[in-house]
């Protein structure tokens, strides 16, 4: 795999990898941090690359590993991530996950996030890209955590249902 | 009621979301032995980085930003089935008039030019919330303003600011005059030259982030004389980079960086009783009280004071403008600069009060480089341990990690310089660091300076070394590496391959000479 091959791969499956990291961790905060050092393992052991493997399955190996990593830093936190069986089924399901339904729910995503009014996407806003604890929300909208929490998940399966209304997979899962 | 389905959505995203608890966990664990949640829960997660993605884009952010400025609508509303429809004749009565209006707002919220976003500010004395470019203006109220230029760049200034937003002028892209106070500078990528300019200087900058504030310098006859204090410049960068012009010096200012200028024309390094320099007094401790100087030595705090060991062998305790031991010099590790007046020589040492210092260890006027000449920089660093890395920084709970490229991870000792590397991006970043404990696979270091572009020669070698590893994770961090820089870098690799096939040659021909 030359130099720039490379680089094109590892961008290329940015989106996927985050995403694996977030379900094999189950943590936004973590899965971010754990995306820089698997971009690092993976940087660092490029040259290891047979010329005939394939980028995504060896990525998503580095992946897994990293992840193993921290799954034992976290056990000696007394802090428990899914089980290795779990991990192995999570992995396997990104082998299998097809780009072209990927990239069409991005699509439906869009259209059904732009559907929701401003409030809506201010909550999402403050919740999944600004990062803030439900905590805070609560405090600044003078809700409980339950509100917050019950507002969120209900904005979250709207998106889900408006994605699979629109892709037509309503209910086929 | 919900379905099975809706159910196993449910359990997914709270997990997801970081809020499983500990039976939750293992409930997911078992329903995970089926291969369609496993599938299912691949899929969510795909969905979810992609509305963190969504969320950040410009167009939602800016919707965002609009809302949050609209008083009382603060959380969604979830309306009943009888309110809804109750409501919805009301609704649509409204809707004509709120068209009207909404086109109205949208002409107003979308045209170009200065806006003012929040806060408040006087334009002649008169408060208003509409600025015009070319007007002087300050902000008043008990909030910061926050203004959008022309270019799309925001900047936030505390109150009691006052300053002129000129637009396109004077060959920039956009022109912004700091009058008096402080602001925050947020500026949008983009063609052009973007600069601040205040009474002590200049900032251009390209795709930043930075502060600027001016603030009471020391005083000065002719100030008085004219009823006004000379005004300190302050500049500390976010993101990238800016360059400052100041007093006909110019300086680079890295992310993390933050350095004090003089007023321009007026640099506080002129002595004001015999109008010597400081750099023409540079390495000279034979000031006399009252007179400026400048210091190269290493900092520690002993006995609840701060001494320098400058290299001219004299130990100087040092104290800050308010007459305190001035512990913020100690932040930098091993040598630091100091520009400081003389306040007393007596025979058990001398005592200074520091004017200036190198923010993160750096010289950065005449006088200061002019001693880091003097005495070796470069080598009396490289002798105290100090050595470079490029590497990516993380936060693992409250300790601030380095993974170097070469394979080794440091722990910091946190001080608030180091702290700055938090409001980074998370690219790799060029370091000076010195070991405070050393492990087999790394240790602990304390930091010097540190940016995202190389601050000397060790750091531009390393850049070449791992250019590959650094253009990819810059990108993977979302920090495109510039093409024009790529070629300045290129350029350093292909001379440096130059050099070690000279190098060669000239070891083949000796062998051959030998031979022979």
């Amino acid at each position: 795999v030359t130099e720039t091959t490379f680089i094109q791969h590892l961008l290329k499956c940015r989106s996927v990898h985050e995403a694996m990291l977030l379900a094999l961790v189950g943590d936004a905060h973590a899965a971010d941090d754990l995306y820089q050092q698997a971009a690092l393992v993976m940087t660092r052991k490029r040259e290891e690359i047979p010329e005939d493997c394939q980028f995504r399955p060896w990525s998503r190996k580095v992946i897994v590993n990293v992840v193993r990593d921290y799954r034992k830093q976290m056990a000696r936190q007394r802090l428990s991530l899914l089980d290795e069986q779990s991990l192995e089924r999570i992995a396997g399901a990104f082998e299998k996950l097809d780009e072209t339904i990927l990239d069409a729910r991005r699509e439906a995503l869009r259209r059904c996030l732009s559907k929701m009014d401003a409030p809506q996407r201010k909550l999402l806003h403050d919740r999944y890209e600004d990062n803030r604890s439900i905590q805070e929300l609560a405090a600044e909208a003078s809700r409980s955590r339950g509100a917050v929490e019950t507002m969120l998940y209900r904005l979250r399966q709207a998106l889900i249902t408006c994605v699979e209304r629109t892709l037509g997979t309503g209910g086929a899962r | 009621m919900m379905t099975p389905e809706d159910q196993l959505d449910a359990l997914i995203l709270r997990y997801l979301d970081g809020a499983l608890d500990e039976n939750a966990r293992r409930e997911l664990e078992t329903r995970l032995r089926d291969g369609a949640v496993a599938e299912r829960l691949a899929v969510l997660a795909s969905d979810q980085m992609e509305l963190r993605r969504l969320l950040k884009s410009t167009a939602v952010a800016e919707d965002v930003a609009r809302f949050a400025r609209a008083p009382g609508k603060q959380f969604p509303a979830r309306l009943s089935k009888t309110q809804a429809r109750k409501r919805r004749w009301v609704a649509i009565g409204a809707l004509a008039a709120a068209t009207v209006l909404l086109v109205a707002a949208m002409f107003w919220a979308f045209r170009p030019g200065l806006r003012l976003e929040e806060g408040l500010v006087s334009v002649a004395g008169v408060e208003t919330s509409r600025l015009r470019e070319g007007e002087r203006f300050s902000v008043v109220g008990d909030r910061p303003a926050v203004l959008r230029l022309g270019d799309g760049s925001r900047v936030q200034l505390e109150v009691g600011s006052e300053g002129v937003a000129h637009g396109r002028a004077n060959g920039t892209r956009q022109l912004f005059e700091l009058k008096h106070g402080a602001g925050r500078f947020k500026v949008e990528k983009g063609m052009g030259i973007f600069r601040v300019e205040t009474p002590s200087g200049k900032v251009t900058v390209l795709g930043t982030e930075f502060d600027v504030k001016l603030q009471p310098g020391a005083s000065k006859g002719e100030d008085n004389m004219n009823g006004k204090a000379a005004l300190t410049l302050v500049v500390a960068v976010v993101v990238g980079s800016v360059q400052v012009d100041w007093s006909g010096d110019s300086v680079k200012l890295s992310a993390g960086q933050k350095q004090a200028f003089a007023a321009e024309g007026r640099d506080l390094a002129e002595d004001g009783r015999t109008g010597k320099s400081v750099a023409e007094r540079a390495g000279d401790a034979e000031a006399k009280q009252g007179e400026k100087m400048a210091i190269m030595g290493v900092p520690k705090e002993l006995n609840d004071k701060v001494l320098v060991e400058s290299f001219d062998g004299k130990t100087y305790e040092v104290l800050n403008q308010a007459g305190d031991p001035a512990r913020e010099i100690t932040e930098v590790p091993n040598i630091v600069f100091l520009e400081a007046t003389l306040v007393k020589k007596e025979q058990n040492g001398i005592t200074v009060q520091v004017d200036r210092h190198g923010f993160s260890g750096s010289p950065w006027t005449e006088a200061t480089r002019k001693l880091a000449a003097q005495y070796r920089y470069d080598e009396k660093k490289k002798a105290m341990g100090v050595m470079t890395i490029v590497a990516v920084p993380r936060f693992k709970g409250p300790k601030l990690i380095l993974d170097s490229l070469d394979g080794k991870s440091y722990e910091v000792v946190l001080t608030e310089s180091a702290r700055g590397i938090a409001r980074l991006d998370k690219g790799p970043l060029y370091l000076e660091v010195t070991l405070a404990k050393k492990q087999e696979d790394g240790g602990t270091v304390k930091l010097g300076m540190f940016g995202d572009s190389p601050m000397n020669e060790e750091a531009e070698q390393l850049e070449v070394k791992y250019l590959n590893e650094i253009i990819a994770l810059k990108e993977a961090a979302g920090q495109p590496f510039l093409d024009i820089y790529r070629e300045r870098v290129l350029e350093r690799v292909r001379k440096a391959g130059e050099a070690k096939a000279g190098e060669e040659k000239a070891g083949e021909h000796k062998k051959e000479g030998r031979a022979e």
